[in-house]
């Protein structure tokens, strides 16, 4: 007899297999907060998924809950405008670097200033993924991608900085580290409060083969060589991932 | 002790061929012919492959009867 495998209740299994390439880390973390919901025991009539434009902005609509694909970069305003008319509702963003910190980036700045309950997990892949590979406002330094093919000359935002600036919970993980991962889900989603999730993804279709990478396997294992677990700061290095609340 | 053995589902109307499974197993268990990927029935049950499968497309059952851990 065939183990069920009881988190994929939350996903409209029908709709599976998901459009992302082959090897993409958006359905690690689909898996990830499907698992950190059943743990809490979400209802599915009381939790609302939020989602922007991108590859990630895709996410939503696979979750068996009620969800809003929204316009670009506005995915904070109107999850916050879903809580407020509710507060009941357990709402949560599944959306990318670029459509919450370029398009939406001065969202992010108030969302966490007002300081709303809602739970934001944020799939960064350093990339413009959907529109062909362009910089975006967190990939990093001399990593080259399509607009940048000498190498980007700037330096990435830092998360970090604008959201802990208003005591809001952070916290940072990467695809490779899948427990700890969960447990930063597990903890921004009990926390009442703004609380922010980056997760570090792999795209190997539009940044990962410039960068020189032969497969997903070379990418996930490089979070494992780069990226160390740190518990006890209240600040994260740029090579750390950890919990700052 | 008796070694631990698992059963290999795999759903192949969800499997992309990524080859995360393939690298990420301990005892080469998978392989890819012909675009397609196929099990060589050497599985410890250890829930890697099941874990970082992006597709959903991989479930391991364990041959004892007792409950094997979801993830």
């Amino acid at each position: 007899m065939t183990k069920e495998l009881t988190y994929l209740n939350y996903l409209k299994q029908e709709r599976l297999p998901h459009q992302w390439c082959p090897g993409c880390g958006n359905g690690i973390i689909l898996k990830l907060s499907c698992l950190a919901m059943e743990k809490l025991n979400f209802p599915k009539k009381g939790t609302v998924m939020v989602s922007g434009i991108g590859c990630s902005g895709r996410s939503a609509g696979f979750f068996d809950l009620d969800s809003v694909h929204t316009a670009h970069g506005r995915a904070l305003p109107v999850a916050e405008g879903i809580k407020l008319a509710n507060e009941e509702l357990n709402v949560m963003i599944i959306s990318g670097d670029g459509d919450l910190f370029g398009i939406g980036g001065n969202h992010l700045l108030h969302a966490s200033r007002r300081n709303t309950d809602i739970t934001v997990i944020c799939i960064s892949n350093a990339i413009y993924g959907m529109t062909g590979g362009q910089c975006s406002p967190t990939t990093e330094i001399s990593s080259k991608t399509l607009t940048t093919p000498r190498g980007n000359a700037d330096t990435p935002v830092n998360v970090q900085a604008i959201v802990t600036a208003h005591n809001c919970f952070y916290a940072r993980s990467t695809t490779f580290h899948f427990n700890h991962a969960m447990k930063c889900i597990f903890e921004a989603l009990q926390h009442k409060g703004f609380s922010f999730v980056e997760i570090k993804s792999q795209c190997i279709t539009n940044d990962g083969r410039r960068r020189g990478f032969k497969n997903s396997y070379e990418m996930l294992m490089s979070y494992k060589d780069n990226y160390k677990i740190n518990n006890s700061s209240n600040k994260l290095e740029h090579n750390e991932i950890g919990i700052i609340k | 002790m008796a070694k631990k053995q698992g059963i290999v589902h795999i759903n192949h109307k969800r499997c992309k061929v990524c080859g995360i499974c393939v690298k990420i197993c301990p005892v080469q268990n998978y392989t890819i012919s012909q675009n397609k990927l196929t099990e060589l029935g050497k599985c410890i049950a250890c829930l890697q492959c099941e874990r970082y499968c992006p597709d959903m497309a991989l479930i391991i059952d364990t041959k004892d009867d007792k409950k094997t851990p979801t993830r």
